[in-house]
């Protein structure tokens, strides 16, 4: 097998006495299609926020293309090709669309703070016709696509979506899955965290359920949606 | 004409974002209807609709009781307690500090139960012993299952019509669920309360519910009555998980 291009060893998060992840390993392989379940409370985005940087785990160790990246802050691992998306979608008001894109791209090593490539970006998520547009007009769905885009502007090589879909209607949570499926062909490992579950079956090639903290089960969708574990977790007995 | 509360293709979310697109149910007097779904598919935004402390964006929520009907969908959560609807919140959110009696007295201080404060309480304290046992007692110092029997007997303190349960199950042990939904069974074979219930636990859900729905990303997937229920379990699960359990 080829160096995965995210590796978590051994990663353990407490807040006070409560372990919010507990000694998680977890092999992600380039260009994997992976989904998270887990109910609320289960460790899923304190997982995603260890592998960002965003918090410190006690214990483990995670690395990125083969490189520890376990002391590095937040922005050198989005430089070094991790992004993610946020739950609730945050845009600066009051600047168009287009400057909204301009600034992650500020921000990136390459300094290509170009109009021409936000462009790109903008029409990888189908929101060119927008670009000129205050932030503030979007619809629900505009705003998901571009909280997508601002996560794309450092082209990233894994890109977790954290609750993309909620709140959307189904056709357009089939939007947003073309948009995730397309940049997935383009080679993009992308992580998927969803509570919106016909979804994450849908675009997950491998599922992982977590539960207090620790992954529970780990294989296909229908592997893992028929684990008597699972079904406890979310069915009770 | 029977006693009923009618939902119909009732709409509502969180500013731009939509949970409910157009649920339609029904609850008949004496009923114990069961919602059944896993977290995000709109079970809390559905019973906060009916309640009043959603704003629906569109549908109707109609309770016909006793010859009247009365629209309750845009009535603050004030009035629809007034009409005879109670909840049970998630997480129960009981006053820890106060007394199990002063959090009962909470309970029934509304204009539509008030006059009938001391036999409301007289009711909650016969219907559930151990509340007696504890009424002197802080209600945050009690047991998860304990706690969860004290909020189901605060919302009982409003005479309500009908009872909104959501997933009284949750953060218990085993044994408490059972307890809990034990009582819930009872108070409607009994006493012939009518229950609306959301439930993660499927298998003790439709184990007591005569009528159970599934809600999966904010519409009704499919409704089994209880025997149809118990043995499509499989598709239930199923349906919940994303077609592949």
């Amino acid at each position: 097998m080829s160096e995965p291009i995210l590796s978590v060893r051994g990663v353990s998060k407490r807040f006070d006495t409560l372990v919010a992840v507990a000694d998680v390993n977890l092999d992600v392989a380039h260009g994997e299609k992976l989904g998270i379940i887990g109910p609320n409370g289960s460790g899923k985005t304190t997982l995603i926020n260890c592998i960002t940087g965003v918090i410190r785990p006690e214990e483990g160790t995670i690395a990125f293309e083969g490189v520890d990246i376990s002391r590095m802050p937040t922005y050198r691992r989005a430089r070094r090709g991790i992004a993610r998306s946020f739950q609730i979608p945050r845009p600066f008001v009051g600047m168009s669309v287009l400057d909204n894109l301009l600034v992650p791209l500020d921000y990136l090593e390459s300094g290509r703070r170009e109009i021409a490539h936000a462009c790109d970006l903008l029409k990888s998520v189908g929101l060119e016709p927008r670009a000129e547009d205050p932030a503030e007009s979007l619809t629900h769905l505009e705003l998901r696509k571009l909280e997508l885009a601002r996560a794309l502007a450092a082209e990233p090589r894994l890109l977790i979506a954290d609750e993309v879909m909620a709140g959307l209607s189904e056709p357009e949570i089939d939007e947003v899955l073309e948009i995730l499926f397309a940049l997935n062909a383009r080679g993009v490992t992308v992580i998927m965290i969803e509570h919106i579950m016909h979804a994450i079956m849908r675009f997950s090639k491998r599922l992982l359920c977590m539960e207090t903290g620790r992954i529970i089960a780990d294989g296909t969708p229908q592997e893992v949606g028929r684990s008597p574990e699972v079904q406890k977790v979310y069915f009770g007995k | 004409m029977a006693n009923r509360l009618v939902v119909e293709n009732l709409a509502a979310g969180y500013g731009a974002v939509s949970v409910l697109r157009g649920v339609s149910l029904e609850i008949r007097e004496g009923e114990l209807v069961a919602l059944l779904g896993t977290n995000g598919n709109g079970k809390s935004t559905l019973l906060n609709a009916i309640i009043g402390l959603v704003r629906p964006t569109a549908g109707s929520v109609r309770l016909e009781w006793d010859g009247e009907t009365i629209e309750l969908a845009g009535l603050p959560a004030e009035k629809v307690v007034e009409c005879g609807i109670a909840l049970v919140p998630e997480g129960r959110r009981l006053f820890p500090h106060l007394t199990v009696e002063e959090n009962l007295t909470l309970g029934g201080c509304g204009r539509r139960a008030r006059r009938n404060l001391r036999r409301n309480l007289e009711f909650a304290f016969t219907a559930f012993p151990v509340l007696l046992e504890r009424r002197h007692q802080p209600a945050g110092t009690m047991s998860g299952g304990q706690q969860q029997l004290l909020a189901i007997a605060r919302a009982l303190m409003t005479e309500p019509r009908i009872v909104l349960i959501d997933e009284p199950s949750v953060g218990l042990a085993p044994v408490a669920v059972d307890r809990v939904l034990s009582t819930v069974r009872e108070l409607q074979k009994n006493r012939g309360l009518t229950v609306l219930m959301a439930e993660q636990s499927i298998v003790q859900a439709i184990a007591i519910a005569g009528r159970s729905y599934v809600l999966t990303h904010g519409r009704i997937d499919r409704e089994f009555d209880q025997e149809h229920a118990v043995s499509s379990s499989q598709e239930i699960r199923s349906a919940l998980l994303g077609g592949v359990a």
